[in-house]
């Protein structure tokens, strides 16, 4: 059974989920019992739930993650709202220095079973400072499991795997895509971490993406399929780390062209990974250089127009397509 | 010791001949890399480098004989001189080893220079520095599925022209010159430019595993000839060959009373006399060959790029010699006409392919081959499938025998052995056992061929 439920519902219930399941399962951070969180994720909880699972934190990323991180370490199961990701650059040493580390630190005797989650990425004018796509940051530490759904059915089904996973999972959520419907399966739907989604299949050219650029791709599949009869696969890469290599390579064996595509900035982003990992792993397919479509190299404006002009658009995305399939630019 | 010495291979060993220098002077060497293949009376092998370092002089040329222990090459090692100023005869004698390959050098290229067609044994026989410059000038842009598709398919990339930025070959170019079929790296292409290609042609599909035997040297006696093949001979040549290595063939026989169907020959001759009609035996067999072929479609089949193309319509080639050479001019549909019909076509084929005026059109597009060597008395022969197509049937001599009839008496017969040879990748054994007795059930009871 399906039904159709909002980004947010989703995600809201998949914390519900697994804190009717588990007594150790918490939620911490700002604003998220009283006044229901800046996101309305958690509306509601409090009263359900009251203060000790539902905490309302101060003004202190650092601190509350120090803190969450030390609840995991003694066996609870926290989940971290960090108001907007850009928040946690406050709580990175925690979440690199100590989250990361203390299980390879301690030899394995000691795990950290925390989840933090909130909404990462652009798009809703937030400027410079609240814009920042932290997924090539996050993924770039061994000792962290980096997950992006786009889907309400995967944001809950990747909400269960962080919950029940004994490590630390950096959960990005696709902050401009709260209020988006999509089909969610009812009940336990736990999608496994390092698992891509074809999101739409084709064989002409695989465009990879995840977060909010992969409803952008299959806009460009659809377009490029009526315009210019090309047949697009989408890959939704949905984990970031662990990662699905094989998925990757398997839809370049078949379309034997790739763009990569991600709203953070070019250099040293996810989709140079995905680059290397074709051409190392898929290269005797390859019919031309694999394209990467990424974010201007500005801080985010705030103006709309300037804010739109710096992140991949349609067209950029339709026309490194059509570079890698050697057709006329539009 | 940084010298390449000539190994003893054999217990009876006591000279080796070196056949091929696989290194150039100046190379770097690490110890273990192939140097030069060396024959003995026994085998032929190759001697692999004990030292690493820089190839410095090479000492014994190709097709010198050196005995055991005696040096061939000198790798230079780090911080090592070439032994040129040891002892004066090991100078001189390094010298004369120069100077024969110089001599060498110039035969070669003489040869070369001489020989106007100056063909792929010629560039394999070039030493290695030989090539350098036509590799750099071969070199050409090309994506890597497209240097996948070449090397899988066998094609020549330097017949393909680059869509691409700066002319790279990329997929949708590779892919039209396999539909059109002109990129084989040993097609029929010869016409265009087979100076240019033949000498591209062993860097774009270097000899892997197989090697040609090697070749002796004309004697050029008084009592023998020197015949330069034809273009085509040449081009029979490596689609045989071609054929002959990649399609796995097998082959049936069947042997046919064809009494009856002589007796309808010259029943329907007489009657036809007037009309200037005559009906060979092989118009029977031709048209038997193809009416038999309703329940056997992967016998009536045409290899493409992207797999079998089944044939409901049978195009006959019918193999025609010519003083130097064969092609097999095609009657087409020809289960759709009559036995008079196919005589005449193919007799206007025949003389018309031996007077060199058949146009393209009609030696192409067969989807399967008759050849008949019944008129010289064969008995039985087995012929070589005709690529693209999936069978070929050879036709012998029709022989009176004795036979027995269904009282067991012995009774005169004439008996006729077809041969059908078959792509085994298209037909399986048993294709090709119930098609021959399906022909055979047909010429035995040659009515059959009237409707």
């Amino acid at each position: 059974m399906a039904e159709t439920k909002t980004y947010r519902e989703a995600l809201r219930e998949a914390m519900v989920h697994e804190m009717e399941r588990d007594d150790n399962v918490i939620l911490m951070g700002e604003d998220i019992g009283v006044y229901g969180g800046t996101h309305l994720i958690t509306d509601g909880l409090i009263d359900e739930w009251g203060p000790k699972r539902v905490m309302d934190t101060p003004i202190s990323e650092n601190g509350f993650t120090g803190a969450a991180v030390g609840m995991a370490m003694m066996g609870m199961r926290p989940i971290v709202e960090m108001m907007t990701w850009n928040f946690s650059f406050l709580a990175a040493d925690q979440i690199i220095q100590h989250a990361a580390k203390v299980r390879y630190f301690s030899g394995g005797q000691v795990q950290v079973p925390l989840v933090i989650r909130g909404p990462n990425g652009g798009g809703v004018q937030l400027s410079a400072q609240h814009t920042h796509s932290l997924e090539n940051f996050y993924g770039h530490f061994p000792g962290l499991k980096v997950v992006a759904p786009v889907t309400p059915n995967d944001v809950k089904g990747m909400m269960l795997t962080a919950v029940r996973d004994p490590n630390p999972v950096v959960f990005l959520e696709a902050g401009a895509l709260y209020g988006t419907k999509g089909e969610v399966e009812e009940g336990d739907n736990a999608v496994p971490f390092g698992k891509a989604r074809v999101a739409r299949e084709g064989d002409d050219v695989t465009l990879i993406a995840y977060g909010r650029q992969v409803n952008l791709c299959l806009r460009v599949a659809d377009a490029l399929e009526e315009e210019d009869g090309v047949s697009a696969e989408v890959i939704d890469l949905r984990s970031i780390r662990p990662f699905d290599e094989d998925a990757i390579v398997e839809s370049v064996e078949k379309t034997h062209r790739a763009v990569a595509v991600q709203e953070q900035w070019r250099w040293f982003g996810v989709a140079s990974e995905v680059a290397a990992i074709i051409q190392d792993r898929a290269f005797d397919s390859l019919d031309a250089p694999v394209e990467r479509v990424s974010g201007a190299e500005v801080p985010a404006p705030y103006a709309r127009n300037l804010e739109l002009a710096a992140f991949p658009s349609d067209k950029q995305v339709a026309n490194a397509a059509r570079r890698v399939l050697y057709m006329e630019e539009k | 010791m940084p010298e390449v010495f000539m190994p003893k291979m054999g217990d009876a060993m006591e000279e080796g001949t070196l056949l091929k220098w696989l290194v150039s002077e100046g190379d770097d060497i690490s110890e273990g890399d192939p140097l030069a293949e060396i024959e003995t009376d026994k085998a032929s092998m190759e001697i692999e480098a004990e030292d690493s370092g820089t190839l410095a002089q090479i000492i014994a040329q190709e097709g010198d004989d050196i005995p055991i222990g005696g040096a061939i090459a000198f790798i230079q090692g780090e911080g090592e001189e070439v032994p040129e100023s040891d002892s004066g005869g090991e100078e001189a004698e390094a010298e004369e080893g120069g100077e024969d390959e110089a001599q060498a050098q110039t035969a070669t290229q003489t040869e070369a220079g001489s020989d106007a067609e100056g063909d792929e044994e010629e560039g394999e026989e070039q030493p290695s520095g030989g090539q350098a410059d036509g590799r750099a000038n071969g070199r050409f842009r090309a994506s890597p599925i497209v240097k996948r598709l070449a090397a899988e398919n066998d094609l020549d990339l330097s017949k393909v022209d680059g869509s691409g930025p700066q002319g790279r070959i990329v997929e949708r170019d590779v892919r039209a010159a396999m539909e059109r079929g002109d990129a084989q790296a040993n097609g029929q292409e010869e016409a265009e430019a087979p100076e240019a290609k033949s000498a591209e042609e062993p860097q774009e599909a270097p000899q892997v595993g197989l090697q040609p035997a090697r070749l002796p040297e004309p004697v050029e006696g008084p009592d023998t000839q020197l015949v330069e093949p034809t273009r085509m001979q040449r081009v029979i040549g490596e689609r045989m060959t071609e054929a002959k290595q990649h399609i796995p063939h097998f082959y049936a026989t069947v042997e046919i009373r064809m009494d009856a169907a002589m007796a309808l020959r010259k029943q329907l001759n007489e009657q036809l006399e007037e009309e200037g009609v005559k009906l060979s035996v092989n118009d029977f067999v031709m048209k038997a060959c193809a009416v038999a072929l309703r329940g056997y479609p992967n016998l009536n089949a045409i290899q493409t790029t992207q797999g079998f193309e089944l044939h409901e319509k049978v195009n006959m080639a019918m193999a025609v010699a010519l003083d130097a050479g064969l092609i097999t001019p095609v009657i087409r549909d020809i289960t759709s006409k009559g036995l008079a019909t196919i005589s005449r076509e193919s007799k206007d084929l025949a003389v018309r392919a031996r007077d060199g005026d058949l146009q393209p059109d009609e030696y192409q597009g067969g989807t399967i081959t008759v050849s008949n060597m019944g008129m010289f008395g064969i008995e039985s022969f087995t012929a070589i499938v005709n690529p693209p197509q999936a069978a070929i049937i050879a036709v012998s001599s029709i022989q009176k025998r004795p036979s027995y009839d269904e009282n067991g008496e012995v009774v005169p017969a004439s008996m006729m052995k077809l041969t059908l040879s078959a792509d085994h990748r298209i037909a399986n054994g048993r294709d090709g056992a119930l098609y021959m007795s399906e022909v055979r059930r047909v010429l035995e009871n040659p009515v059959l061929l009237m409707v």
